[in-house]
């Protein structure tokens, strides 16, 4: 008898590897992105720009950590769902 | 009018500006070789040389700024004048055309630059005349310096007058040595300023040529060219006018040469006034070789050398006579020392391998003598004694003769170093032998092993002390025998704990002679445990038994047996601390490294306790390559090394410190650190974050900052304590304590109060302290 509960552990844990490598594998296109953002928004001169530009620079430093952090939920979560569940 | 005021304007500017003799001055024509005689002038009598412009140098019309003359004086004549005349047929005539008063009391017959306060204005192909007027009288004249020996110039010839100048008459066939500068009227002059002919520059260190270039006369520059070798290196088409300066940096090293050309806009060439230069590249410089030309076999020589370069100079190594030795580094001084063998007596080739880059240069072969070295008995030939080896009888200490029935000397020049070894043997009793050495200027250190006896009235004792040390101030040694009337034989059986025998046992017999402790005999244990001596059982002796394992034993008695047994207990094993007293330091202190980055790697060690030979260390990259890092034998010396730890994941340091041959290695590593995405982390938003408050976001100040922090805080907590039902007071105040530490520690939020840094996590720690305690204290 096929014991549903192991299968199901089982292909959350493929999801949890399979959304951990493609998740950090899209951070490589956010580098240059952020960069690119960074430098057009002159973020690294705080004294010249408006406070909206800065609040935008902020926006842009999360983006990488909150990427890594929506990554790691989803994965997790797809390991939690199963086994919690 | 105005032209002849701009005119003087211009010539006082370009005065000012370029004296005779400065960079931008050219020579034209001169006689400045040969000289081999001279003339004096004094009083009315006169000297002048006449010159035809185009001779020597350019034939073209120039302003004149000066002219060099090699003149000395003797007596004291007071002030000459210099004068440049006009030439009429080839003769001095009285107009002078300009004219300097010069101070004679230096002249020394060097060259004497004169530059005239006024410019005049020589014509291409025209004949001057430099005059020479000294009105002081006998004896004080002055000396013009002359070539009497067919002079090669001809473009004019020197003249003599005796009525003040006014009738001149050629001196036979006698030229004065003279040199005529000027500024030409137009055109580009280019000069070559940097570097000097025959420079010398390290290969890494490739100069940057510099050139000045004027324009007289509004000429442009079109292109100014360095030519390195006679091959064109590089161009300047900016057209200005002023300092030009050419970078180089892919020249082999070697002699070079170089010039600088140009072109001007009137189509004319020019090249640097200066010429071709040269210039030597180098891949080191050795500024010093350091070593005594002769020395002794077993003595201790250093040899360094001081070279000048840069990190491409990985290793130094000595060769002596052939035999490769590694070099240990300094600063910019490469050492090794070296105990001479025996076997190097004679002229020994002393070379330097330098290797540079990854490959090996040699050094020029220099040579050090050998000689050698003797500990002998006295003879014709070696008469400067060092050791006197006297006889007594140790019961009425008188002296008496003895024979040598086996004497071996080790000895050496240098402590514990290399050895030689002079065996002498000699029955015929007398009452000393005296034993010389060479060289008599060094101390010798000598082991000395002598059995001696005298017949059979006195039997045979034997004399084997430790290393000694002796110079030419003669060391008298008294060995005592015993007369067989007055002693007995001793003999001593030494065993261990577990009743067996130990061999190779070190035995000595001291006892007081005339207020001093004498060894009386000394001696080795036998395989069967056993060593005898003559002894005198009238007298205390104390007895010493010492082997290496075993613990040394020492009692005095009386020996009246003629067989004793002594027990050695086993010696507890003590591991020889190698770190006892040692203080080291290594850097980079910090245990983290960033990835391209060049960091000094540092080793330094000083010992209270050791005497440590030699330390160093090398560093190791995680695929195993070493990099030299060098060693020195000098405590206290701070080694380093420059490195780029480039995308290094971990480097190693293998550091090692030499004690009585003993190496004591230990290794120290750093990680290094990957930053290339250090900054796209959250750090960065906090660093933002601060920096944007900083500059005031929204206009919040520091009063602000806290105000948002405390509503975090009460939101958090509130929110914390609703949803999850935390009200006990510990929760609420460990979660209040991470909120606060958070912010005020980790991304420095929290602006500081009152000059205290983290006030704010201290109070909110204390408050935690305090309700713990209280927690604690209700339970």
């Amino acid at each position: 008898m096929v014991n549903t509960k192991a299968q199901s552990t089982g292909l959350a844990i493929l999801g949890f590897i399979f959304v951990i490598i493609i998740g950090f594998m899209s951070i490589n296109f956010l580098f240059n992105e952020v960069d690119t953002a960074r430098a057009a928004l002159s973020c690294s001169s705080p004294a010249s720009i408006s406070d909206g530009m800065k609040l935008l620079c902020l926006t842009v430093d999360a983006v990488i950590p909150y990427w890594i952090w929506i990554i790691l939920s989803v994965a997790v979560g797809l390991i939690l769902a199963r086994v919690l569940l | 009018m105005k032209k002849i005021l701009l005119t003087l304007f211009l010539g006082l500017f370009l005065f000012n500006l370029i004296s005779a003799f400065d960079s931008g001055a050219i020579l034209y024509e001169r006689l400045n070789t040969g000289d081999n005689t001279g003339e004096n002038s004094l009083d009315s009598q006169w000297l002048a040389q006449t010159f035809t412009i185009g001779d020597t140098g350019s034939n073209e019309t120039f302003n004149l700024t000066g002219v060099s003359l090699k003149l000395s004086k003797s007596g004291s004549p007071t002030d000459i004048n210099i004068s440049i005349l006009a030439v009429n047929s080839g003769t001095p005539n009285s107009t002078v055309l300009v004219r300097k008063e010069v101070d004679a009391s230096s002249f020394s017959g060097a060259w004497e630059n004169i530059t005239f306060d006024s410019i005049i204005t020589l014509q291409k192909g025209e004949t001057y005349a430099i005059s020479v007027e000294n009105p002081s009288a006998d004896p004080n004249l002055v000396n013009w310096k002359a070539d009497s020996t067919s002079p090669p110039y001809t473009g004019g010839q020197g003249f003599l007058s005796s009525d003040d100048g006014d009738s001149w008459e050629v001196i036979g066939s006698k030229d004065f040595m003279f040199e005529v500068w000027g500024m030409s009227l137009e055109g580009l002059k280019i000069f070559s300023t940097y570097p000097d002919d025959d420079s010398e520059f390290l290969l890494h260190e490739q100069p940057t040529i510099l050139a000045n270039v004027n324009s007289i006369g509004g000429v442009i520059p079109e292109n100014i060219s360095l030519l390195i070798d006679g091959e064109i290196y590089s161009t300047n088409t900016s057209g200005a006018i002023g300092e030009y300066s050419f970078e180089l940096s892919t020249l082999s090293p070697g002699q070079h040469n170089y010039t600088i050309q140009g072109v001007g806009n009137d189509t004319e060439s020019y090249e640097s006034t200066n010429g071709t230069l040269n210039f030597n590249l180098s891949r080191y410089f050795i500024n010093s070789i350091t070593f005594n030309s002769t020395t002794y076999e077993t003595a201790t020589e250093t040899y360094s050398i001081n070279i000048t370069s840069n990190n491409s100079l990985t290793a130094v190594s000595l060769l002596f006579n052939g035999t490769e030795y590694s070099m240990s580094k300094s600063g910019s001084v490469w050492s090794k020392t070296l105990e001479i063998p025996t076997s190097s007596v004679g002229n020994n080739s002393i070379q330097f391998n330098l290797t540079y880059g990854g490959v090996d240069y040699s050094s020029n072969i220099s040579y050090q003598y050998v000689n050698n070295t003797y500990f002998t008995i006295c003879n014709s030939t070696y008469t400067n004694d060092f050791l006197n080896l006297l006889f007594k009888d140790e019961g009425n200490l008188s002296s008496i003769n003895a024979g040598l029935t086996l004497s071996t000397f080790t000895y050496s020049l240098t402590s514990g170093g290399t050895t030689k070894e002079y065996q002498y043997i000699n029955t015929t009793e007398q009452s000393n032998f005296s034993f010389c050495a060479y060289p008599t200027d060094r101390t010798f250190y000598v082991t000395p092993y002598v059995q001696y006896k005298q017949g059979t009235d006195y039997p045979q004792r034997i004399w084997n002390p430790s290393v000694q040390t002796y110079t030419s101030t003669a060391t008298n040694q008294s060995l005592y025998l015993l007369s067989s009337v007055d002693g007995i034989y001793v003999t001593f059986q030494v065993i261990n704990t577990a009743d067996q025998l130990i061999s190779g046992v070190d035995v000595t017999a001291v006892r007081e002679i005339s207020g001093s402790d004498v060894e009386v005999a000394s001696g080795t244990t036998s395989a069967a445990g056993s060593v005898t001596f003559w002894l005198n059982p009238d007298f205390v002796h104390t007895f010493t038994f010492s082997k290496t394992g075993y613990d040394t034993y020492s009692y005095d008695d009386t020996p009246t047996q003629t067989s004793y047994t002594v027990t050695l207990g086993q010696a507890q094993s003590v591991q020889n601390d190698t770190f006892k007293g040692i203080k080291y330091s290594l850097i980079p202190t910090n245990t983290y490294l960033e990835n391209d980055t060049e960091y000094t790697f540092g080793f330094n060690l000083t010992s209270s306790f050791w005497d440590v030979s030699e330390y160093g260390f090398d560093l190791r990259l995680a695929n195993g390559t070493t990099i030299d890092g060098g060693s020195t034998g000098t405590e206290g010396t701070e080694l380093t090394l420059s490195y780029d730890v480039n995308n290094q994941s971990i480097i190693y340091m293998d550091y090692y410190w030499v004690i009585n041959g003993n190496y004591t290695r230990a290794t120290r590593y750093w990680i290094v650190q990957n930053t290339e995405y250090e900054g796209y982390s959250i750090k960065t938003f906090f660093t933002d974050l601060n920096s944007y408050l900083d500059s005031g976001l929204f206009g919040l100040d520091n009063f602000g900052r806290i105000l948002i922090v405390f509503m975090i805080l009460f939101i958090s907590v509130g929110a914390v304590s609703y949803k999850f039902g935390v009200v006990s007071p510990l929760g609420v105040m460990t979660l209040m304590f991470a909120i606060v530490f958070f912010f005020d520690v980790v991304i420095d939020l929290i602006p500081t109060i009152r000059g205290i840094e983290n006030l704010p996590t201290f109070i909110v720690g204390l408050m935690l302290t305090l309700t713990i305690i209280n927690e604690v204290r209700m339970r």
